[in-house]
């Protein structure tokens, strides 16, 4: 089974997208496969409103394992079975918090094995300078993803009116990558992704 | 805190990715400069990646996976072909980036030879050897025999062959004892196996390698029967017997692996024991599994001699005396 790893930084609207995506697809209820840095496995049934309450949230580093749902996506006359999953969001400097570090360094690893990559960037917090500035997280997520061709990346929060007058500055800072506006909360824009997921599993 | 984890990442050379993601976890690194430590070791930068399409580190492991080939006693054709495809591979390789003709490479092998001769095991090394090639995506070994080939009423083989074909995509599919699916004469549906095998092997010449194996005479047999067969495998490998010295060698060589030696009693011990077919004999003789077996015996048998003793030396736990394998069969 193919897997799509949700990558960007903490509180990005990972979460959201990941749960709203899979409403998208057409699941009332979901199974979240819970695989903590420690390897402990462990799966809960949500019902997709319950999810979103209980796994978002507005503080930083709500998430801090991965999560994992099997979802199925309507390709031609059949369906395929895909893994969405759900990581800790990375920041450039080193956390205090050791669960959250390990949270991290789990993230970079499976975004090793993955075989599609969906980064989020939050539209409202794109800077002037930002693609000027290499030393950025976000930076680093779209070279490897440029280097692995497997890789789309997503202006969230694309509903507020500050957001969108970023969308051009986004495309410009990050050239080579295929940006799409979204609204992860909306659920807007993601028939494109469901384009490009399914081209990719 | 940033600039003396900086520090720290020059200081400590990070062997393996996963050193890396120690790094973060123990908070010596941060994630920013782990993605610079991984773009190292992954050669991925935009401006240095290999032009040759190869990654580095391509040609060490295919040589890791060849030696662990060369190290199988005798065997000396298969080894040789092997080498052969290898070097036909890479030239192909350069021919396309000098923009010329590829040729396809049509894969699919006969193996013939008795039990124990090294046949799965050939296989197995193989997928690896393909996979790091680039022949084979996935390079995984699919075993199937004729009970998982044939279907039970009309219209089943083709499905349950077909899945099997699916399961193998990427990798090698290995039927063993192949003759068997021309065995059942006319009405039996190991001929309609064949045919969905071969429509297969055509269509999906490039994602598959299919491995028939089975004895020598039955094989011959086998292809006798179905004449389109024997063109539409371009590689056939007999695996002969082994002889005494070499079967000696492989007994040898499974007692190291596993920490034990033979001594000289007990190899001459071990040389009357094997006895090889001659040409003409027809005795199902199990070649290197029954050196194994015997091997595993004397393994038990040294245990229960030692087990009433109350101190052992080092070298008592590592030797087999002659007496442990007499009475083995």
């Amino acid at each position: 089974m193919r897997e799509c790893l949700i990558i960007g930084r903490p509180n990005s609207g990972k979460t959201m997208f990941a749960i709203n995506f899979a409403g998208y697809l057409g699941v009332k209820k979901v199974d979240v496969t819970f695989r903590t840095y420690d390897g402990l496995i462990t799966c809960r049934h949500y019902a997709i409103d319950q999810a979103k309450r209980e796994l978002c949230g507005i503080a930083l580093h709500k998430t801090r394992s991965l999560q994992s749902m099997v979802l199925n996506m309507p390709v031609g006359k059949t369906a395929v079975k895909f893994k969405l999953t759900d990581t800790c969001g990375v920041s450039e400097q080193i956390h205090t918090d050791l669960a959250i570090r390990k949270g991290m360094a789990q993230t970079i690893g499976q975004l090793r094995s993955v075989d599609f990559i969906l980064h989020i960037v939050d539209l409202s917090l794109v800077q002037k300078d930002d693609a000027a500035n290499k030393a950025n997280i976000d930076y680093e997520f779209y070279n490897y993803g440029i280097a692995r061709n497997t890789y789309i990346m997503l202006g969230n929060k694309a509903d507020l009116v500050a957001a969108r007058e970023n969308l051009p500055r986004l495309a410009a800072g990050f050239p080579q990558a295929t940006v799409i506006p979204i609204s992860a909360l909306y659920s807007q824009g993601f028939r494109e992704v469901k384009t490009y997921v399914a081209k990719n599993i | 805190m940033l600039s003396q984890s900086l520090r720290w990442g020059e200081i400590m050379a990070y062997l393996w990715p996963n050193d890396v993601l120690k790094a973060i976890e123990a908070g010596q690194i941060s994630p920013l400069e782990a993605f610079k430590r991984l773009r190292e070791f992954d050669n991925t930068p935009s401006n240095n990646r290999d032009v040759s399409g190869t990654q580095p580190g391509t040609a060490q492991r295919v040589e890791n996976i060849l030696s662990e080939l060369d190290n199988l006693i005798g065997l000396s054709e298969v080894k040789l072909l092997v080498r052969e495809i290898n070097a036909f591979i890479e030239i192909q390789k350069r021919r396309e980036k000098e923009r010329l003709i590829t040729e396809p490479l049509v894969l699919h092998m006969i193996f013939k030879g008795n039990p124990g001769t090294g046949k799965t095991t050939v296989a197995r090394i193989l997928g690896k050897v393909f996979r790091e090639m680039g022949v084979l995506s996935r390079g995984h070994l699919i075993e199937v025999e004729r009970a998982d080939l044939v279907g039970e009423y009309i219209g089943h083989t083709a499905q349950k062959m077909r899945d099997q074909l699916k399961r193998a995509y990427g990798g090698i599919l290995f039927i063993d004892e192949a003759y068997s699916l021309a065995r059942g004469g006319e009405k039996d549906f190991g001929k309609e196996a064949i045919d969905c095998m071969v429509k297969a092997m055509e269509d999906h010449k490039e994602e598959l390698i299919l491995i028939l194996a089975g004895y020598q005479q039955e094989m011959e047999t086998f292809l006798q029967t179905n004449p389109g067969l024997r063109s539409r495998f371009p590689i056939h490998i007999d695996f002969p017997d082994y002889n005494k010295q070499e079967l000696l060698q492989i007994a040898d060589q499974l007692c190291a692996k596993r920490q034990y030696q033979l001594n000289s009693q007990a190899k001459s011990a071990l040389l009357g024991l094997i006895n090889p077919p001659t040409i003409s004999s027809k005795d199902n003789f199990g070649n290197a599994r029954t050196v194994r077996n015997i091997i595993e015996k004397a393994i038990r048998r040294q245990a229960v001699r030692l087990l009433p003793k109350h101190s052992t030396t080092r070298e008592e736990l590592m030797v087999i005396e002659p007496d442990d394998l007499t009475g083995v069969e």
